[in-house]
C-alpha cells in the first residue's frame, strides 16, 4: 500500500512537472530583463605602460586584437588632417616589407591586418594569429614612410576634399561642429585643401612621434586565447616599443548661444537643405541621466517609429527621414535633430522639428512610446552582445571613461527603470530650444525669406563657418528694367542669333563623366521638335539609357527597362525644338518678370518658365554674357517629386553656335559633372535613334 | 631548406580541425517533433526557429510555387494572433524575424532578447497549431507573392538563369520548376489546396524546432512541451523519390532575357545531392576555378585575357541532386564561344592534373575560415543544427563538416571533375538579351 502510494505520488509529480500551464490566448509575459553577463576581461600592464585586456572566448579557433590610444581630443591646428594621413601611411609597408609584400603575406593566411593613427586591428585563425600580430606590430613600429606613398595618399585626400566642395551634406557636417564648438577648437576644426597641401612627410613623422605611445595604448585580445598566452604575444610584439606618457587634453566647455539663432550657409547649387537643430551638452557615460537621455533620444528621433520620422516623413512628406542624436563623451558632446528637406519646405520643417522637441520638453510622451523605445534598446543591446568585439569595446570604454565595472552589466536594468517623468526631465535639461543653433545649409535665396519669418535672428556664414555680410546693392551689370523677352533675346543673340538657331534640326554630342575613379561615357542626341536620346556606359556595360521619341519613351538602368510614365512624357513633350527659348512667350510658354540673383558669384536674371503642360522651371541667364547658366526643375518620378538643378558652363562655338562644354547636375544631395564634346549639328542623327 | 619547406606544408595539411564543437541536446516530443536545444550564454538572446522538411520539390505540377506561397500565409495570423499582429509583436518586443523557402525546406525564425523566449515559442507554436488560413489571406498573399516574383525573378537581370538551367538538367525530378512557381499556378492554387498542404506537411513530425542561445534547457524543455506537445502528428509524411536518367549527350539551347543587355554563357552539369562526399569535393573544385582574384578562371579570363567581365563556377547543392555551373559574361564584343572554350579548358585542367600543393593549402585555409566564420552567431548555429537534422538525419553534422572537408584530397578533386564534369553530361545555355524584333 505504502509502495503504491509512493508510486502514485511519483507519477503525479512527474505529470505536474511536465504539464506547465500556459495561456495561449495572449502573448506570454516577458521574463525579467536578462542580466547581461559580461565577464571582466583579464587586465595587465606591460613594463612599457601598455594596458592589455583579454576577452577569452573559446567558441571559435580565431583570435583578434585591436590596439587603440587613449589620448583624448587633439588640436591639429594648421596641420588638420595630419593624423589621418599618418594612420593611412602605416598601411603602406614597413622598413623590411613593401606594401605589396605585406598585403600578400596577410592574404596567404586568410587574415586581416589594418592600421590607423591610434593603432590597428588584426584577426586570424589561431595558427596564423602570432604571425599576423607580428605583422601588425611591424607596421606600427617600423613604418616605411616613403615619400612616393605619402604623395599618393595626400593627392587622394585632396581629390576627396575637392569632390566634397559643393556637397551640402559634407558642408553641413563641417559647419555644424565648427559653429557649435568654434572652428579653432579640437572638436570644431576641420581639414581643408590648403591645409592638406601644406602637410609634409616630416609632419607625418612628427605626428607619429607625438601621438603614439605604448604608455597610453590599450591592446585588446578577443577570442581563443588565454591571458598567459596573450601576455607572451603582447611582449613579443610590443615589448620593445618605448614612449612616454601622452598628455590628455582637459574639457573646456563652450557655451551655447544665449538665444536660439539660425545660422544659414549659402550653397547656391543645393536643391535640398540640410537642417540641424542642436545644442552642446555634457553627457559623460557616468552621467546619471545617461540612460533616460538615450531613451528620450529614441522617442524623439531614434527610428522609423519615432516622433520626428512620423511627423516629417509620414505626416508631412518633407523628407525621406528625420532623426536625432545624443552624443556621449568625457568631452562636451552634441544633441542634434535634423533632416534633408527640399528648399520650399525648409521653414516648415524647422518649425516641426522644434515642435517635436518641445513636445518632449512638455512631457507629451505615451506609455507605448516609452515601452517600444525600451524594447528596441533591450533587443539591440542583447543582439550586439553576440559579437565578442562588443565585449572588448565595452571593456575599453569602461577603462577610458573610468566607469564602474558593472556599467554595461546593469545597463538594461537602468534603461528599463526609466519613467515618463524622467524623459520629460532630461528633455528639459538637455534638449535646449531656447539656446539652440538652427543650422541650415542650402540655397539662401530660396530658404532665407521663410526662415526669417520664424522669429529667430538669421546669421549668414560661408561653407567654412566664417561670418559673411551681404551686399545689398546689385552689381552694375544688372539692368533692373529688363523684360523677360529682352533677357531671352539677349541669350539667343549671345549663342548665335535667331536665324542660325532656327536652322538647327538635330544636335548630338559625346558625354563623359568620372565618378569614383570610373569613367562613364556616352552620347546625347536631340532632334526637333522634342526627340531625345542619352546613353552612358562604362567598361562595355550600359549604365543608363534614356530614349524619348516625341510620344513615348523608356529608361534602362543596369539592364532594367522602365517605360516612361505620364509625368515623364509630359516633361518630354514640353520641349520645342533644339533651342526652346525661340518659342518662349509663345506656344504656351509663359515667363515671369526677371529677378536679379547671384549664382556662384555671378549676377544673373532669374526667370520662371511655365511650360505648356503647366510644369515650371527656373532659369538663370548671366547678366554679363547673356548665357544660360543654370536651370532648376522639379522632376516627378515614381510618385515622388525631386528637385534637380543643372548648371551650364564652358560655352564654345560650334559652326557659329555657342554650346555648353560642361553640365553639372545636382539631385538628391549628389552632384555629377559631365563634359560635353564633339558636337555635331544636323548630322549623324536619324529618327531610328529615338526608337 | 627545401626539405623544411615541404615538411611544413605536410604538417599544415594534416593539422586536425581544432574548431570547438557546438554542444546541444535533442529529444523528440510524443508527436514526433524533433527539438534541439543549444545553450550559449554569450549574449542574452534566444533564437526560436522551425525548419519544416517541405519545399518546392513536394509540390505537384499545376500548383508550383505553393510551398513558398504557404510560407507567406503563415504570417497572416493564428487563432490567438490577429491579422497583421505577428510582425508587430516581434518588433515591439525587441525582436527580429523572417522566413524563407527553398526546393527542400521551409525555415521560420525569430531572434529575441532571452527574456522573450516564451514569446518566440508561442509565436512558432501558434503558426503550427492553428494558423488562420482563409480566402482573405490567400487573396492578400497572392498579390504579395506575385509582386515578389516580378521584383525578384521576372524583372531581375539573369533572374531566370538558374531556373533555365534546372528545367533542362532535370526532366522528372521536381527540381525542374522554380521555387517561386508560375503566375498561372499561383492563381490556380486555391484555399482547399492550401488547407490540404498544411495538413500534409505542417506537422510536428515533419519539423525540427531549434532553440538556441541564453536558455535554461530544463525550463525550456518544459515550455516546449507545453507549447508544442498538444499539436497532433501527421504520421504520414511521404518524401519525393524520383531518380533521373543519366545525361549522355550534350544539350545546347538558347534562352532570352528581356532584362539584360550583356549575354551570358552557362555550362551546367548534374551532380549528386548534399549527402554525397563528392558534393564537398565539387565545392572545392569550384573554389579553385573562381574563388577570389587569384583563382584559375578569374585570373585567366578577367585579369589576363580580359574577355570576361565576370566569371563564376559554383556547385548548387540540393538534397537529392545538385547542379555544377560554370558561367561567364563577356567583356565588350568577345563572343560567347571563346568564353566557353576558356572555361572548358580550366575544367579540363582539373581533370588532367592534380591541383598544386600550394593551391590545396590555400583551399583548406579558405574552407576553414569560411567554416569558422559561418558558425559564429546563434542564427547561423540554429540553422546549421536544423539542416543537419533535416537533411543528414544527424543534428551533429556541423561538428563533423570541417573534418569531412579536410578529408578531401587533391585526388578526390580530380576524381569528381572526371566523373561529373564531362561535356556529354551537360547543358550549355546561350543566355541572350531579347532582340528588338523578338521584343515586339
Amino acid at each position: 500500500m505504502k509502495r503504491l502510494y509512493i508510486a502514485a505520488v511519483a507519477v503525479f509529480f512527474t505529470i505536474a512537472a511536465g504539464a506547465q500551464t500556459i495561456d495561449r490566448s495572449q502573448k506570454p509575459k516577458a521574463g525579467p530583463a536578462p542580466v547581461i553577463k559580461i565577464a571582466d576581461p583579464a587586465k595587465f600592464i606591460l613594463p612599457n605602460g601598455m594596458t592589455v585586456l583579454v576577452v577569452e572566448n573559446h567558441k571559435l579557433p580565431k583570435i583578434s586584437a585591436s590596439l587603440g590610444t587613449n589620448r583624448g581630443l587633439i588640436l591639429e591646428g594648421d596641420k588638420a588632417g595630419v593624423l589621418s594621413l599618418m594612420g593611412n601611411m602605416l598601411n603602406e609597408g614597413t622598413q623590411s616589407l613593401s606594401k605589396e609584400q605585406f598585403d600578400e603575406k596577410v592574404e596567404m593566411m586568410g587574415a586581416t591586418v589594418s592600421l590607423n593613427s591610434g593603432g590597428g586591428y588584426v584577426s586570424a585563425l589561431n595558427r596564423y594569429f602570432e604571425q599576423s600580430l607580428l605583422l601588425m606590430a611591424d607596421a606600427l613600429k617600423n613604418p616605411a614612410f616613403k615619400q612616393e606613398n605619402f604623395e599618393k595618399l595626400k593627392s587622394q585626400d585632396i581629390t576627396g576634399l575637392k569632390t566634397q566642395e559643393k556637397n551640402a551634406k559634407a558642408i553641413s557636417s563641417r559647419v555644424v561642429r565648427a559653429l557649435s564648438y568654434g572652428k579653432n577648437t579640437a572638436a570644431g576644426e576641420f581639414r581643408t585643401i590648403e591645409k592638406t597641401e601644406a602637410i609634409t612627410l616630416d609632419d607625418v613623422k612628427a605626428a607619429y612621434q607625438q601621438y603614439l605611445s605604448p604608455a597610453n595604448s590599450i591592446l585588446t585580445f578577443v577570442g581563443d586565447i588565454t591571458p598567459a598566452k596573450a601576455k607572451e604575444l603582447a611582449l613579443k610584439a610590443f615589448g620593445t616599443w618605448k614612449g612616454k606618457k601622452l598628455p590628455i587634453a582637459k574639457d573646456v566647455p563652450v557655451p551655447n548661444p544665449a538665444k536660439t539663432e539660425i545660422d544659414l550657409i549659402d550653397v547656391p547649387s543645393a536643391v535640398q537643405s540640410e537642417i540641424t537643430v542642436g545644442n552642446l551638452i555634457s553627457n559623460p557615460y557616468s552621467n546619471p541621466d545617461h540612460h533616460a537621455l538615450a531613451l528620450a533620444n529614441h522617442i524623439l528621433g531614434g527610428g522609423a517609429e519615432s516622433k520626428l520620422f512620423m511627423n516629417l516623413r509620414e505626416k508631412h512628406g518633407f523628407t525621406y527621414g528625420s532623426y536625432s542624436n545624443v552624443g556621449a563623451d568625457r568631452y562636451q558632446s552634441m544633441f542634434s535633430a535634423g533632416a534633408s528637406v527640399r528648399n520650399d519646405k525648409v521653414d516648415s520643417a524647422v518649425a516641426e522639428i522644434i515642435r517635436e522637441i518641445d513636445h518632449m520638453r512638455e512631457g507629451k510622451i505615451t506609455a507605448e512610446e516609452l515601452a517600444t523605445a525600451k524594447a528596441v534598446y533591450n533587443g539591440i543591446f542583447a543582439m550586439r552582445m553576440e559579437n565578442p568585439q562588443t565585449t572588448a569595446s565595452y571593456a575599453s570604454t569602461i577603462l577610458i571613461h573610468q566607469l564602474p565595472a558593472d556599467f554595461y552589466r546593469t545597463y538594461l536594468q537602468k534603461i528599463n527603470a526609466v519613467t515618463i517623468a524622467d524623459i520629460k526631465r532630461v528633455a528639459q535639461k538637455y534638449f535646449n530650444t531656447d539656446g539652440a543653433r538652427i543650422i541650415v545649409v542650402g540655397k539662401a535665396a530660396a530658404v532665407k525669406p521663410g526662415l526669417e519669418k520664424l522669429g529667430y535672428p538669421v546669421k549668414m556664414f560661408d561653407a567654412y563657418a566664417n561670418p559673411v555680410s551681404e551686399s545689398a546693392t546689385p552689381a552694375a551689370s544688372v539692368n533692373q528694367n529688363m523684360t523677360s523677352q529682352q533677357v531671352i533675346d539677349k541669350y539667343i543673340a549671345a549663342i548665335g542669333g535667331k536665324e542660325a538657331l532656327s536652322k538647327v534640326n538635330t544636335l548630338s554630342c559625346d558625354v563623359s563623366m568620372s565618378i569614383g575613379g570610373q569613367t562613364l561615357s556616352g552620347t546625347m542626341k536631340n532632334a526637333a521638335p522634342n526627340k531625345s536620346f542619352l546613353v552612358l556606359s562604362t567598361a562595355g556595360m550600359t549604365v543608363v539609357k534614356r530614349v524619348f521619341n516625341g510620344q513615348k519613351g523608356y529608361q534602362e538602368q543596369m539592364g532594367q527597362r522602365m517605360e516612361m510614365g505620364p509625368d515623364e512624357i509630359a516633361m518630354g513633350t514640353d520641349t520645342r525644338g533644339i533651342f526652346p527659348q525661340l518659342f518662349y512667350n509663345t506656344e504656351g510658354f509663359k515667363l515671369s518678370a526677371p529677378v536679379a540673383e547671384k549664382i556662384d558669384g555671378e549676377e544673373a536674371y532669374k526667370i520662371v518658365v511655365t511650360k505648356p503642360s503647366g510644369n515650371t522651371a527656373t532659369e538663370y541667364y548671366s547678366a554679363n554674357t547673356g548665357l544660360l547658366i543654370k536651370e532648376e526643375s522639379i522632376v516627378k518620378a515614381a510618385g515622388q517629386e525631386i528637385e534637380q538643378a543643372m548648371e551650364y558652363g564652358g560655352y564654345t562655338a560650334v559652326k557659329g553656335i555657342k554650346l555648353p562644354g560642361t553640365m553639372a547636375q545636382s539631385v538628391m544631395g549628389q552632384r555629377m559633372e559631365f563634359v560635353l564634346s564633339d558636337y555635331k549639328i544636323n548630322e549623324g542623327v536619324a529618327d531610328k535613334d529615338f526608337e | 631548406m627545401k626539405k623544411i619547406g615541404i615538411g611544413f606544408f605536410l604538417l599544415t595539411g594534416m593539422l586536425p580541425a581544432l574548431a570547438q564543437k557546438v554542444k546541444f541536446t535533442e529529444f523528440d516530443l510524443s508527436n514526433g517533433m524533433r527539438v534541439v536545444l543549444h545553450e550559449d550564454h554569450t549574449a542574452p538572446i534566444v533564437v526560436t526557429s522551425v525548419m519544416y522538411h517541405v519545399g518546392s520539390k513536394d509540390e505537384v505540377p499545376g500548383h508550383t510555387g505553393m510551398a513558398h506561397f504557404f510560407e507567406h500565409l503563415l504570417f497572416e495570423g493564428s487563432k490567438n494572433i490577429k491579422k497583421g499582429e505577428f510582425m508587430k509583436i516581434v518588433s515591439q518586443n525587441g525582436g527580429q524575424n523572417n522566413a524563407n523557402t527553398t526546393q527542400d525546406r521551409t525555415y521560420y525564425y525569430e531572434v529575441f532578447p532571452s527574456n522573450q523566449l516564451e514569446t518566440g515559442l508561442w509565436l512558432e507554436s501558434e503558426r503550427l497549431m492553428h494558423p488562420v488560413i482563409n480566402e482573405d489571406g490567400v487573396k492578400t498573399q497572392n498579390e504579395v507573392v506575385k509582386e515578389e516574383k516580378r521584383l525578384r525573378i521576372d524583372n531581375q537581370p539573369y533572374g531566370n538563369l538558374i531556373y533555365s538551367v534546372f528545367s533542362r538538367l532535370f526532366t522528372k525530378h521536381p527540381y525542374r520548376w522554380p521555387v517561386i512557381g508560375s503566375m498561372e499556378d499561383l492563381d490556380n492554387t486555391k484555399l482547399p489546396d492550401f488547407l490540404a498542404f498544411n495538413k500534409k506537411y505542417y506537422a510536428p513530425d515533419n519539423a525540427v524546432l531549434v532553440v538556441a542561445g541564453d536558455i535554461d534547457p530544463v525550463k525550456t524543455k518544459k515550455l516546449v512541451e507545453a507549447y508544442f506537445g498538444p499539436i497532433p502528428k501527421s504520421g504520414d509524411i511521404k518524401r519525393v523519390n524520383v531518380t533521373e536518367d543519366p545525361i549522355t549527350t550534350e544539350l545546347i539551347d538558347t534562352v532570352y532575357d528581356a532584362n539584360i543587355q550583356i549575354p551570358a554563357i552557362v555550362a551546367a552539369y548534374r551532380t549528386p545531392g548534399m549527402k554525397s562526399r563528392d558534393a564537398l569535393a565539387l565545392d572545392m573544385a569550384s573554389q579553385i576555378l573562381s574563388g577570389g582574384a587569384s583563382s584559375r578562371m578569374y585570373k585567366k579570363m578577367v585579369d589576363q585575357k580580359k574577355n570576361a567581365l565576370q566569371v563564376a563556377a559554383f556547385n548548387y547543392t540540393l538534397e537529392d541532386y545538385g547542379a555544377y555551373l560554370t558561367f561567364a559574361l563577356p567583356n565588350g564584343e568577345h563572343n560567347l564561344d571563346s568564353l566557353l572554350k576558356d572555361m572548358d579548358e580550366e575544367v579540363a585542367g582539373l581533370q588532367t592534373a592534380l591541383i598544386s600543393e600550394a593551391e590545396f593549402t590555400k583551399l583548406q585555409n579558405q574552407a576553414e575560415n569560411d567554416y569558422v566564420s559561418g558558425n559564429n552567431t546563434m542564427m547561423g548555429i540554429a540553422e546549421s543544427l536544423a539542416k543537419g537534422y533535416t537533411f543528414h538525419n544527424n543534428t551533429n553534422y556541423l561538428n563533423t563538416e570541417l573534418d569531412l572537408i579536410k578529408s578531401i584530397t587533391r585526388q578526390d578533386i580530380q576524381d569528381v571533375a572526371k566523373k561529373y564534369l564531362n561535356k556529354n553530361q551537360r547543358v550549355v545555355l546561350y543566355y541572350l538579351p531579347v532582340r528588338k524584333e523578338a521584343a515586339k
